[in-house]
C-alpha cells in the first residue's frame, strides 16, 4: 500500500506540473461551460433582438380589395409595405431577399366579409434558419387584425363561441420545476460530464503509459521493488482522479456561469442551484468514480500498448466515438433508465445522471447501475492488468 | 552474485513482424537468447559484449526481472528472478543508456521517489543521499527540475537514482551510449567503484575500450549464443588477434564458437 501511495504522490506531482494536463483538467472544463452558457445566452438574446428589431418588407398584392387591412398594416411598427407588384414576381423577390414576405388579397374579400364566409389570404415567405421568426411576426400581426372581426361575427350572428369549440384543453403539468428544468438540462449535462471525465483522464493516461515508455522511465520503474500491480494501481488511481477532477472543475465553471450570468432568470438560478446541490452531486460522484476507473483502465491499456505517445494519441482520438455513441443514444427521445438500459455501461451513467438531475431517480435502478458499473469496471481493470502485464505489450516495439 | 543457467528467451512475432522477416523465415517466434550460462561474482566486473541484436539487452532485462526467461533460470543473490522477483529487485540497481528520468521532478524528488519505493528509512535515505550527492557533486542542482539539467547532470541523477538503496548487484545496459566523454567518465568511475566496494557488476557495452579497461570477466554474445565466457586473462591468453576489437570481429564475423 505504501508503494502505491508513493507512486500516486509522484504521479500527481509530475502531472500537476504538466501544463497540457492541467489545461485539459482545469482550464478547459472550468472555462468551456461558462463560455457555452454565458456566450450562448448572449448570442441568442442578441440574435433574437436583432431579428425582432428588423423592419420587415412586406409586399401586398390586391391592396385595393381590403383598405381596412392595409390601414391596419400601415399602423404597425417595423413594417415596410410595398404595393403594385404582380404575384408572379413575389417568389423571385423573396428568394433574392428584396422582400421578406408577401400577402395576396383576393378580390372576393368584401363579398365574403358580408356573407360571413372565410377569406383566403396567401402568405409568401421563405422557411429556414432565422426565417421562421419573420413568419411568426407576420402571423401575430394578422391574428391581431383577425380577432376583432371574428368577435364581431359572433356578436352579429348572436352565436355562442362554445358551439364552435366543443372541446378545449386545460393543461395541468404535474412535473416539478426541477423535473421540467432537470429533464431539459439533464440531457446535456451527463454528456458534458462524461466527456470531461474522459478527456480529463486521457492526457494523464497518455503520459503515464506511452509517455513513460517513450521516455524510458517505464523500464526503470519496472526494476524497482514496486510490483506491476502496484505500479498499475497507482496509475489507475491517478488517471481516475484526474478524470473526476475534470468534472468537478466543470461543475465549478457551471456554477460560476449560472451565478454570474445576468441573462439567466432568478427562478432558473434557484432551480439550477437545487439541482447542483450536495445530494445530487454526491450521487453523481458515486457514478463518476467507477466510470472514471473504467475509462482509466481502458485508456491505460491503449496507452501501454502504443509504442509512442503519438501512436497512443492516434488510437485514442477515434475511440472517443465509442464514448460519444452511448451518450448520444441517451439523448434520444424515449430512451430512459430501465432494467435493461441500466446494464449498458456509459449509457446507464448518462441516463442515471439525467434522473438524478431531474430528481426522478429510482433507487432499485440506481442499484442496478452501480452493480453493472462495479462489474464492468472490475472486469475492465482485471483485463487491463492482465493485458499490461504482458511482456510483449510493455516492450512492444 | 548472478547465476545464469541454460537461459533462453524467445519473442513471439506479430504478423507484421513475420512479414518483415522475409519469406525465408519459418515459425512464429524469434530466439533472442539461446541456452546461455554464465556467472558473475561479487567484487568482480562482468562485461557482456556483442553486436546489435546479439541478445545483450534481453539477457540484462531478464536479470533485471523485467523479462522472464522462456527456459532456464537466473539467480540473483540466490533468489530466482521469476519466483522471487521482489527480493531480486530489492538488491538490484539497473541503469541503461535508454533509462529515462521524469523531467518535471527535481533531482532531489527523483532520488527520493526511488528511495521511497525501496522503503528506505529517513535516516538511511539521508545518509545515502548525502554521500551520493557529495560524491557526484549534485548539491548545486538538487532542487532544479530534471528537464532543465544538462546531459551530464541528468546522468548523475540517474546514477544517484540507481545507487540510492545501495544495491548489492548492479546492472548496466550500454550505460554510456549516447553520452559525451564527461558523462561517460562518471559512469566508468561508478562501475569501478562498485567493483571495489564488493558489489556484483554486470555491464554491456559497444565500446570495447571500456570493456578492456574495466572487466574482470567477459562474455561475448552473438545471435543469442555465447561465443566466449571466462576471465579477461583467459580471453587474452586464447585470443588469436592482437586487439580485443580484432578478436571480437574475428569471432562474430567467422561465426565460430569459442
Amino acid at each position: 500500500m505504501f508503494k502505491i501511495l508513493t507512486i500516486i504522490k509522484k504521479e500527481m506531482t509530475d502531472l500537476v506540473r504538466d501544463r497540457r494536463t492541467m489545461f485539459f483538467m482545469i482550464i478547459f472544463p472550468a472555462l468551456i461551460l461558462p463560455l457555452i452558457i454565458g456566450g450562448g445566452t448572449k448570442i441568442t438574446t442578441f440574435v433574437l433582438k436583432k431579428e425582432m428589431d428588423k423592419t420587415l418588407t412586406l409586399a401586398i398584392v390586391g391592396e385595393e380589395y381590403d383598405f381596412e387591412l392595409i390601414r391596419f398594416l400601415k399602423t404597425q411598427e417595423k413594417l415596410n409595405l410595398v404595393m403594385d407588384l404582380q404575384e408572379t414576381v413575389l417568389q423571385g423577390n423573396i428568394l433574392n431577399e428584396s422582400l421578406d414576405a408577401a400577402i395576396v388579397i383576393p378580390n372576393t374579400v368584401q363579398q365574403n366579409l358580408k356573407g360571413y364566409k372565410s377569406i383566403e389570404l396567401k402568405l409568401y415567405f421563405r422557411s429556414g434558419k432565422g426565417e421562421n421568426l419573420k413568419e411568426r411576426r407576420l402571423n401575430e400581426i394578422l391574428e391581431r387584425y383577425f380577432l376583432p372581426i371574428k368577435e364581431l361575427r359572433y356578436l352579429e350572428l348572436k352565436l355562442d363561441k362554445e358551439v364552435f369549440e366543443p372541446y378545449y384543453i386545460t393543461k395541468i403539468d404535474v412535473a416539478t420545476e426541477q423535473e421540467k428544468f432537470g429533464k431539459t438540462i439533464g440531457t446535456f449535462l451527463p454528456y458534458i460530464f462524461l466527456l470531461f471525465c474522459f478527456s480529463g483522464a486521457m492526457y494523464p493516461a497518455l503520459d503515464l503509459g506511452a509517455g513513460e515508455k517513450e521516455r524510458g522511465t517505464l523500464e526503470t520503474i519496472l526494476t524497482s521493488p514496486a510490483s506491476q500491480i502496484e505500479i498499475l494501481s497507482g496509475k489507475f488511481i491517478v488517471v481516475s482522479i484526474f478524470g473526476i477532477m475534470s468534472v468537478i472543475f466543470g461543475l465549478i465553471g457551471m456554477l460560476a456561469a449560472v451565478k454570474l450570468n445576468p441573462g439567466i432568470p432568478e427562478e432558473i438560478i434557484s432551480i439550477a442551484m437545487n439541482i447542483l446541490g450536495v445530494k445530487p452531486m454526491l450521487l453523481i460522484l458515486t457514478l463518476l468514480i467507477p466510470i472514471a476507473l473504467f475509462f482509466a483502465s481502458f485508456l491505460l491499456s491503449i496507452s501501454f500498448y502504443a509504442k509512442t505517445f503519438k501512436e497512443a494519441q492516434s488510437i485514442m482520438g477515434p475511440l472517443n466515438m465509442l464514448i460519444v455513441f452511448p451518450i448520444m443514444i441517451g439523448l434520444m427521445p424515449g430512451i430512459t433508465l430501465s432494467v435493461s438500459t441500466a446494464w449498458i455501461p456509459i449509457l446507464n451513467v448518462s441516463l442515471a445522471m439525467n434522473d438524478i438531475i431531474a430528481g426522478t431517480l429510482s433507487w432499485p435502478l440506481y442499484a442496478e447501475v452501480m452493480l453493472s458499473l462495479l462489474f464492468f469496471t472490475g472486469f475492465s481493470m482485471w483485463m487491463s492488468v492482465k493485458f499490461i502485464s504482458r511482456e510483449e505489450v510493455i516492450f512492444r516495439g | 552474485m548472478i547465476d545464469v543457467k541454460n537461459v533462453s528467451k524467445s519473442y513471439k512475432l506479430s504478423r507484421k513482424q513475420r512479414k518483415e522477416m522475409g519469406s525465408d523465415f519459418i515459425g512464429d517466434s524469434v530466439l533472442a537468447v539461446d541456452n546461455i550460462s554464465f556467472s558473475c561474482q561479487s567484487g568482480r566486473i562482468f562485461g557482456l559484449i556483442g553486436p546489435n541484436g546479439a541478445g545483450k539487452t534481453s539477457t540484462l532485462r531478464m536479470i533485471g526481472t523485467m523479462l522472464a526467461p522462456s527456459s532456464g533460470s537466473i539467480l540473483v543473490n540466490n533468489f530466482d528472478t521469476v519466483t522471487h522477483s521482489q527480493s531480486v529487485k530489492k538488491s538490484l540497481g539497473f541503469l541503461s543508456g535508454n533509462t529515462g528520468l521524469y523531467d518535471r521532478l527535481t533531482a532531489e524528488e527523483m532520488v527520493r521517489y526511488y528511495a521511497d519505493l525501496h522503503e528506505m528509512t529517513e535516516a538511511n535515505f539521508q545518509k545515502s543521499r548525502n554521500r551520493l550527492f557529495r560524491l557526484l557533486d549534485m548539491e548545486e542542482f538538487s532542487g532544479r527540475r530534471i528537464g532543465k539539467l544538462s546531459t551530464g547532470m541528468m546522468q548523475k541523477v540517474n546514477i544517484a537514482r540507481t545507487m540510492i538503496h545501495e544495491p548489492e548487484v548492479v546492472v548496466f545496459d550500454e550505460p554510456t551510449s549516447g553520452l559525451d566523454v564527461m558523462a561517460s567518465r562518471s559512469i566508468i568511475r561508478l562501475i569501478k567503484e562498485c567493483g571495489d566496494e564488493g558489489k556484483t557488476v554486470i555491464f554491456s557495452s559497444h565500446r570495447l575500450a571500456e570493456i578492456q579497461s574495466l572487466c574482470d570477466d567477459l562474455a561475448i554474445i552473438h545471435k543469442g549464443e555465447l561465443y566466449f565466457n571466462g576471465t579477461y586473462e583467459e580471453f587474452e591468453y586464447q585470443k588469436q588477434e592482437a586487439t580485443l576489437e580484432d578478436e571480437f570481429i574475428r569471432m562474430v564475423g567467422e561465426g565460430e564458437h569459442v
